[in-house]
């Protein structure tokens, strides 16, 4: 039982460039029956609110007590709760893009309500922006990274992972096709790139190029791109960086809430509905909350500019749900999530032979014409990943830190299905995958968040072990990769200094892994078991230093390694979809690289520029190397490829500006360039990234009568030829370069006490017909032709009654 | 030194503890390899078997053969030629075989079941381009798709025609069944090649991929 003891009210009116500042304090004490004496687990909490009512994603807005590095996102209604705070004065900032941030002083020293009043900033701000100096100790603060949320998220909504991260300067796609994207980040992909889903590492076959990520981005409602190896916090292998997609924090208050995405697109007749719906257990269970979400996705053959593209069409079914206890001092989560989904792969990509290849590719559409259809047939993937995360936290007594213990179940369960059904009957009509691949993969974690040292150091020391197993079936006999089972452990600790306008961050993380292969030689059928182990140590230091409000910048450096992968070890056989024979080597070695990152970031009202540069030196790269001898097969000639090991050499710039003008108009800037060069052949490397220039001029009305947030926008790509390849790394040169124009608009309309917002984007607004180097299936079809795409997304409140 | 833990500490690390039991072991099926799957037919030969329609003593076999299913070993071409007469017309069928099985498996019994999208090509070389047609008909492979022609010669020649059809409506050629005519003494090259091509047969090369692409020496004396 608690009751408002007295109320405050402060109003500070503030002359700053026509905008009134007010900020008002709402002070509640409560009532308890035992004496609060100097113990440390006093409760902050209260409520957002905005100046103008404006229709903001509260969930994003974040209240930090600086001294204590604490942070909390407000949930989707404003309300905020901050625990474990001990007695005492405090700075607590609340920031929220394109507002003004609060910035007061507190003195707590009872379990104590504050409510605070958002005014918005007299700028426009870019979508994408850089998030701020939160400092959290489970968190990585001194690298260059970006956030995709709010607005600049929802535009993205229908999208794969990999497309809806194009819009981030220093990102592109690996695409198989219209329904296969897998994300870029500064040229590196694949296995260089850890994923990371609610706080678990995904794990998948991600060895394939035309394996995508299992996830649905429905789920995330910020997904943070860290460009660079993250490897200290969340393992030694994220290389090329990390993706964090992260949910918004669960519904603390009572009552019930939940949101609706209906996305439609013209070009494949895309259908996407994602609803979520969120609660809380009520008063007998406090602490106690609970979410439901699912994702249903249907699409067709998709449409080059001037024809359709057989075989394409796709659906996706998932759901996810969780379950939080939360209590001052301890808590824990249950997550479950499921990702399912058929994808259709284009027919004109089936190839049998090499010539097969060269065909497919002097022809300017596909042999066989296709029209409009949902249903699809061979061939195509089923994919099904499953995740069960449980995690748990206490807070230990005496001040001594807190302890998180994480555990993950990840099952991926990929199915391929070649055109081509067996020759013997009885098996065909069974309809066997050609392809099966299982692997489960078991996580623990352990982390302990050590207490202040001096009120200046905070840090973490944690405990990884991973394991994963991964068996194959199928009637394909091409064994492409081997059963294998594999342990690892690694054990790291990441500390942070702030000293005036500084934050310095370092960490050291050990790995071990050892794996084991079974594997059979198909003639002799006779069984081996290759074991491999490797460790080896990684370090990361990090600077990030805020002059003043207008400048600020991190520098970053940091190794990363992983071991070969399985296929890059054992493969040995006709890779179907690239007409390659691919061979492994046995004695590779780990591969190791020392990256160097910086970045600068200028803000004024009008003007917001950022610049990045990077370096990353890598030992024992791993690719595969064109042979000079070609293998004849009864399917023909094939050229072959072994995996090999170089040095090489990525660096590249990414540049991002946003300048505001005329009031209401806008343009954004985004660069990204990156080079990668074969130190040991003194060559350039295959499959890295053309040039990106993307530029928007966008008109943005904060209200228009009762209609609020109001934008339209138009988009210009260029993206010039490849030209760094290797010679005779590929059947073709690359592409032409191509130029894409496209629009939309977009705004909030009132609806039942909310705003419903309402979206339409035209991507490819010319109908350009036009390949791209990294689509692997520009050698027989052309990429997407116009897209029109109708987004609405929809606040659903079932508590009203209860206010 | 003061207690650390209270009871919620140390059930905690109970619980992770038995995490960690439980990690270990599991997954039996990964640890062991993946056998053969039974039953599953490849192809590893391709014959031409042949009579002469005047003289049945007169009957080349060509045999085209690799048993290494993954192509690691190179393919046995000892047997790839065809010994033909001048000017004579042979009656050919080709058998496709899974010499891997034990006993022998015939894949071509099921590529004639499944005729209805199955088509063979025979592309004679060295061909002068006024000599390659390519038709509903014909056994021609487009220059698009691989031929060669030469406009000096000299040429091989040697004319391959199918006699089977398939039950499409209207019927199609398949070519497990043909004809082989020679002219005149010559040498060179057979490239056969089977195209797969399930609903999308119309009597041409593009549709669809091919399930082998396999050349022979043809000597005609």
């Amino acid at each position: 039982m608690y009751k408002c003891q007295f109320r405050l009210t402060i109003f500070f009116y503030m002359h700053n460039k026509n905008i009134l500042l007010f900020i008002t304090f709402f002070f509640c004490a409560f009532h308890t029956i035992k004496a609060q004496k100097q113990s440390c687990n006093l409760i902050l909490s209260g409520h957002v609110k905005v100046a103008d009512s404006s229709a903001i994603s509260f969930n994003l807005v974040t209240v930090t007590i600086a001294q204590l590095k604490k942070g909390v996102l407000a949930d989707s209604t404003g309300n905020y709760l901050l625990q474990n705070i001990c007695p005492g004065r405090y700075t607590l900032e609340v920031k929220y893009i394109g507002f003004k941030t609060i910035d007061t002083t507190v003195r707590i020293n009872k379990n104590t309500a504050l409510d605070f009043l958002l005014v918005p900033e007299n700028k426009q701000l870019a979508n994408v922006t850089v998030t701020g100096q939160l400092i959290e100790a489970n968190k990585v603060t001194t690298a260059v990274k970006t956030t995709l949320s709010g607005q600049a998220l929802d535009e993205t909504r229908g999208l794969s992972l990999g497309e809806s991260l194009k819009s981030i300067t220093g990102l592109n796609s690996i695409q198989t096709g219209p329904s296969i994207s897998k994300p870029v980040i500064h040229g590196l992909y694949s296995n260089r790139i850890l994923i990371v889903n609610n706080g678990i590492r995904q794990e998948g076959q991600t060895w394939g190029n035309d394996h995508a990520p299992e996830i649905d981005p429905f789920i995330a409602t910020k997904i943070t791109v860290i460009k660079g190896p993250a490897s200290i916090m969340y393992g030694s292998d994220a290389i090329g960086g990390v993706i964090l997609l992260e949910p918004k924090d669960l519904r603390k208050m009572q009552g019930i809430d939940g949101e609706l995405n209906l996305v439609g697109m013209t070009n494949g007749r895309v259908g996407a509905a994602s609803g979520m719906v969120e609660g809380t257990a009520g008063k007998k269970l406090e602490g106690l909350s609970w979410r439901l979400q699912g994702t249903l996705k249907d699409a067709g053959n998709a449409q080059a500019a001037n024809y359709y593209l057989g075989n394409t069409g796709f659906k996706e079914d998932d759901y996810s749900a969780t379950l939080q206890y939360a209590k001052p001092g301890y808590g824990g989560e249950v997550y479950y999530s499921r990702f399912d989904t058929k994808i259709g792969i284009a027919s004109a990509s089936h190839i049998g032979t090499l010539q097969d290849l060269y065909d497919a590719f002097k022809r300017s559409e596909p042999a066989v014409k296709s029209d409009f259809s949902y249903s699809f047939g061979r061939p195509y993937q089923m994919v099904n990943h499953t995740l069960l995360k449980a995690n748990w936290f206490v807070d230990l007594k005496n001040g001594m830190g807190k302890l998180t213990a994480t555990y993950a179940y990840q099952r991926d369960i990929r199915k391929e299905y070649d055109a081509d059904v067996s020759f013997n009957d009885s098996i065909a009509r069974l309809n066997p995958p050609d392809l099966y691949f299982n692997l489960v993969t078991n996580t623990a974690d352990l982390t302990w968040q050590h207490p202040a040292i001096n009120k200046k150091i905070v840090g973490s020391i944690g405990l990884n072990f991973i394991t994963h197993g991964n068996s194959q079936q199928g009637t394909g006999y091409s064994e492409l990769i081997p059963n294998f089972i594999d342990y690892g452990g690694g054990a790291f600790i990441v500390e942070k200094y702030e000293v005036s306008k500084w934050i310095f961050e370092g960490g050291f993380r050990y790995d071990y892994r050892w794996l084991r292969a079974f594997t059979l030689d198909p003639t002799t059928l006779v069984e081996k078991k290759p074991t491999y182990n490797w460790h080896n140590s990684t370090v990361n230091a990090g600077a990030s230093y805020r002059m003043n409000d207008h400048f600020s910048g991190v520098v970053n450096f940091g190794t990363a390694w992983r071991p070969p992968q399985v296929i890059e070890l054992f493969a040995n056989g006709i890779h179907q979809s690239a007409a390659s024979f691919e061979h492994g080597d046995t004695s590779l070695t780990l591969e190791k690289a020392y990256n160097t990152s910086a970045s600068v970031k200028y803000n004024t009202n009008n003007f917001e520029a950022e610049i990045g540069v990077y370096v990353n030196y890598f030992n024992h790269y791993i690719y595969l190397k064109p042979d000079s001898v070609p293998v004849e097969t009864i399917q023909g000639t094939f050229p072959t490829y072994t995996y090999t090991q170089v040095n090489a050499l990525f660096k590249g710039i990414d540049f991002n500006f946003t300048y505001s003008f005329l009031k209401h108009f806008s343009l954004i800037s985004k660069t990204s360039i990156v080079r990668a060069r074969n130190l040991t052949i003194n060559d350039w490397l295959i499959n890295i990234p053309a040039d990106r220039f993307d530029n928007t001029l966008k008109y943005q009305l904060k209200g228009w009568g009762k209609i609020k947030d109001f934008y339209i926008g138009i988009n210009n790509l260029a993206v010039p030829k490849q030209t760094r390849v290797p010679p005779k790394s590929d059947y073709v040169s690359p592409p032409p370069g191509y130029v894409l124009w496209a629009a939309d608009a977009g705004c909030s309309i009132p609806w039942a006490n909310n705003y419903f917002d309402v979206s339409v984007s035209v991507t490819n607004l010319t109908n350009v017909a036009y390949r791209d180097y990294l689509n692997r299936f520009r050698y027989f079809i052309d990429d997407l032709g116009r897209n029109i795409s109708l987004r609405i997304k929809v606040p659903l409140d079932f508590s009203k009654h209860h206010s | 030194m003061k207690k650390l833990f209270s009871f919620s500490n140390r059930s905690f690390f109970g619980t992770v503890s038995l995490f960690l039991l439980f990690l270990t072991g599991c997954n039996k099926q990964a640890s062991q390899p993946t056998p053969r799957p039974p039953g599953n037919e490849f192809l590893t030969t391709v014959e031409l078997v042949l009579h002469n329609t005047a003289n049945p003593a007169d009957a080349p076999i060509a045999i085209w053969r690799q048993l290494d299913p993954t192509g690691a070993a190179p393919p046995d071409t000892s047997k790839a030629v065809l010994n033909l007469k001048a000017n004579s017309t042979y009656a050919g069928q080709m058998i496709l075989l899974d010499e891997t099985k034990s006993p022998v498996d015939t894949v071509s019994i099921v590529i004639r079941e499944r005729q209805n999208y199955h088509l063979e090509f025979f592309q004679p070389t060295p061909i002068s381009p006024s000599n390659l047609i390519i038709s509903n008909t014909s056994t021609d492979i487009p220059v698009a798709d691989g031929t060669v022609t030469s406009a000096t010669g000299p040429y091989l020649n040697l004319v391959v025609t199918r006699t089977d059809y398939d039950t499409n409506v209207p019927p199609m050629q398949v070519g497990l069944d043909d004809n082989f005519v020679t002219g005149a003494a010559s040498t060179g090259w057979l490239r056969v090649v089977q195209r797969h091509q399930p609903n999308v047969k119309n009597g041409t090369y593009d549709p669809g991929s091919a399930d082998f692409d396999v050349n022979y020496r043809v000597n005609i004396q």
